[in-house]
């Protein structure tokens, strides 16, 4: 016992020598210039940052409603081709477009039709000028790109179809290589293959702004994501998914719950622009998307597992979309959606359990080392000379 | 109202209704967007004022003590002012020796600032200096710390980097991209640079690197990204033994299925097959580069020092491509300039490591402080 006090003794006066050398710690400077943001400045940065998402949205506006007047002007009641191209594009760079669309089309296979999806393509080299000319912080309210896709949902279009307006900013082959690099089907290849959605996966897919549809590459074979770090963009909803705890996966797919996604002006809510950034907001505070980064391929990734018939099944039906999927499936969207979040992003290791094998262990050694530390020291006496 | 006009406006109505949304349906005319936008934009430009009138009331005052040598001008306290005047002639006079007006020019633009500050660590706040290549904006692009109390060498190290990192702001686009770092190498190379070049040029898994080694120019200058020789970056910089080493930092695209499997194994196993398909699967603007930017840098810095005085002004006044404009810098043919570097290279293999006299004497401590714990157990304290 006396021992153990000397010990502990010991290491109180080194613990106490650390601390005298150490304390009390160097206060932070008043004139730091590392301090944090000033509150007046912190309020501007939030009040320019509203404006320029403002001003930026308002340019997405425009343009969107540039493409509709021109798709409008050129349309026709027979046009029943899935490719229009405008006539400002020139004639080498309209054979090229159409060449990359054809293949792009071609990628969906053979249930797509036109009667409900077209792409659109035209040629727009106009600059919006800045408010002011003479700011020397002016530059172009757009950000810099050779090619811009959006997409047209029916109700912004005839009620019809699903355009996807591709403007080019230029007519070099520079933007036509950008163009061959850039999905031209994306949302609007699920409308050309599989029709108008049901009333019900309609809303869900309406309320979720089609960020599980955003990609039509299903002839594509995926595989999962090659980076471990990927499973932790996961939203707390989608973790729950993942590790199956019931309703988790309904949650990230905001079935029979509120969409998490910003809630945009209603006019916006039939254009789908993969440029515009979404914010997904809970609580008011910006999560990660609920299905990570690969939730846009998540409708894609259901119509190769489930197969075409089936998918087209689940889309055009009127239920919800969980009912739907269960009788186009047979299996439920929630265990599928746990599946497919493991296939893409590598499954959670099994929780911690108590073995049985180390239980057993640990009763056969436990009463050996007892039995050893409490056995009485044997001193050794000096021998008698 | 007849029943023909009835008949007529219930036509127009539906045809009204019918009619697709146009621009001009969303807010008025596609004018009053445009008119939107530009009152948006108006808002913008005035909050954007807003926030840099705020950041320049919020500018602390500028230290007391002006130190100014040629053309670098530093501000600092009082009690840092003798180190920071000792740095100042050393910095001054590098500037000097790379000479050339655009750099001064460049630097006359700013005036330092080397002061008293503090940084978060685990428990506490630790006091540092900071040195900052601006005094009007809050934050600086360039930027660095260094001990609280440091010596005039250190002084001088932190305002070298600002001064390499002032020489690179502005650099056209093509010059920064090859660079990398977002700093020019004006201050010559420390030992343990020179080694480090060393063993990234021994050690790099890559078949140019090796040609390179072997005093080939072109693939020389092919490795540091100046000129590419034709065929695919694979083909180009990585033998087949080299893809296993290339995948350890890039992967195919997910889309590819086949080639991720491939990755995966080659990983894995090191399955010479699946290492190959994965490779060639990899697009060419992902395979990895065979050199890192040190060695950019490290050539560059052979470059300036073979140009002499102005070799910067002439590397940024340049035009053309990136050889030609170093071949400019540099004053003589890029030829003669990558074997002097190579040359170089090659000389500066390091000694092989020499055990610190610091760590001989820890590991003495220990096995000291462990017997004599030994000794008290067999001597019990009870």
């Amino acid at each position: 016992m006396g021992m153990i006090w000397r010990w502990s003794a010991a290491v109180a006066l080194i613990c106490a020598a650390v601390a005298a050398v150490l304390l009390p710690f160097p206060p932070s400077r008043p004139d730091s210039w590392t301090t944090p943001v000033s509150a007046p400045l912190a309020s501007a940065t939030r009040a320019l940052t509203q404006a320029a998402e403002a001003a930026h949205r308002a340019v997405r506006e425009y343009r969107t409603a540039q493409a509709l007047d021109r798709w409008n002007t050129a349309r026709t009641a027979a046009d029943t081709s899935p490719i229009r191209i405008d006539a400002s594009v020139p004639e080498r760079v309209a054979v090229a477009a159409r060449s990359v669309v054809s293949e792009q089309w071609a990628a969906l296979g053979p249930r797509a039709s036109a009667s409900h999806a077209q792409v659109f393509v035209y040629v727009d080299t106009t600059l919006i000028p800045r408010a002011t000319r003479d700011d020397a912080k002016s530059g172009t309210l757009e950000s810099r790109a050779l090619v811009d896709v959006v997409f047209a949902l029916p109700k912004a279009t005839d009620g019809e179809r699903c355009v996807a307006l591709v403007r080019m900013r230029g007519s070099s082959a520079a933007h036509i290589a950008a163009l061959s690099r850039q999905s031209l089907v994306g949302v609007c290849g699920f409308f050309a293959a599989f029709g108008m959605p049901g009333t019900r996966v309609g809303e869900w897919l309406s309320a979720t702004q089609y960020r599980f549809a955003r990609r039509s590459d299903w002839n594509v074979a995926r595989a999962m994501a090659i980076d471990a770090a990927a499973l932790y963009g996961l939203d707390d909803a989608g973790g729950r998914c993942l590790t199956g705890v019931a309703g988790g996966c309904l949650d990230a797919l905001s079935i029979g719950t509120a969409p998490k996604t910003a809630t945009l002006a209603p006019q916006r809510g039939a254009i789908i622009d993969p440029s515009a950034p979404v914010a997904y907001l809970a609580g008011g505070r910006v999560r990660n998307a609920p299905l990570g980064s690969a939730e846009d391929e998540l409708l894609a990734d259901a119509v190769r597992s489930i197969g075409v018939d089936r998918f087209a099944r689940f889309w055009g039906s009127p239920s919800t979309p969980d009912s739907a999927y269960r009788s186009a499936s047979g299996t439920s969207l929630e265990s599928w959606t746990q599946e497919w979040l493991t296939r893409t992003y590598g499954a959670v290791g099994e929780r911690p359990t108590v073995r049985f094998r180390d239980v057993a262990w640990i009763a056969l050694i436990a009463p050996i080392l007892l039995v050893i530390a409490v056995r009485p020291r044997e001193r050794v006496l000096p021998a008698a000379r | 109202m007849s029943e023909r006009h009835l008949v007529f406006l219930i036509a127009v109505a539906i045809a009204a209704a019918s009619t697709p949304i146009r621009a001009q349906d969303r807010d008025g005319q596609p004018d009053s967007l445009l008119r939107r936008i530009q009152r948006l934009d108006s808002v913008m430009i005035a909050r954007s004022h807003r926030v840099d009138s705020i950041r320049r009331s919020l500018v602390r005052p500028i230290p007391p003590v002006r130190v100014q040598r040629g053309t670098i001008q530093v501000r600092t306290d009082s009690v840092l002012g003798p180190s920071v005047r000792v740095a100042v002639d050393s910095v001054a006079a590098l500037i000097e020796r790379r000479g050339g007006t655009m750099l001064g020019a460049r630097v006359a633009g700013h005036v330092l600032l080397v002061i008293p500050d503090s940084v978060q660590s685990a428990f506490w706040t630790r006091p540092v200096v900071t040195l900052l290549a601006d005094t009007a904006r809050r934050w600086t692009v360039g930027r660095a710390q260094t001990a609280a109390d440091p010596t005039p060498a250190q002084v001088a190290a932190g305002l070298a980097t600002l001064v390499e990192q002032i020489a690179m702001q502005g650099a056209d686009s093509a010059l920064s991209a090859w660079v990398m770092l977002g700093r020019a190498p004006l201050r010559d190379a420390t030992p343990t640079e020179t080694a480090d070049e060393y063993i990234q040029m021994v050690t790099a898994q890559a078949a140019v690197v090796r040609r390179c080694r072997s005093r080939d120019v072109a693939s020389c200058l092919d490795a540091l990204g100046i000129d590419s020789l034709p065929g695919t970056r694979l083909d180009r910089w990585y033998a087949p033994e080299d893809y296993r080493s290339a995948l350890r930092v890039a992967a195919p695209p997910r889309e590819d299925s086949a080639a991720v499997d491939a990755w995966i194994r080659c990983r894995h196993d090191g399955d010479q097959t699946s290492c190959r398909a994965a490779a060639v699967a990899l697009p060419n603007d992902r395979v990895p580069m065979p050199l890192p930017a040190s060695v950019r840098q490290a050539f560059l810095r052979e470059v300036l020092d073979a140009g002499g005085a102005g070799a910067y002004d002439r590397l940024l006044a340049g035009t053309g491509t990136l050889r030609s404009r170093l071949t400019v810098a540099a004053g003589e043919p890029l030829d003669a300039t990558v074997a002097r570097w190579l040359q170089r290279v090659e000389r500066s293999r390091p000694e092989r490591m020499r055990p610190p006299a610091g760590l001989i004497l820890a590991s003495l401590g220990w096995s000291a402080a462990f017997v004599a714990l030994a000794l008290i157990r067999r001597t019990s304290w009870a």
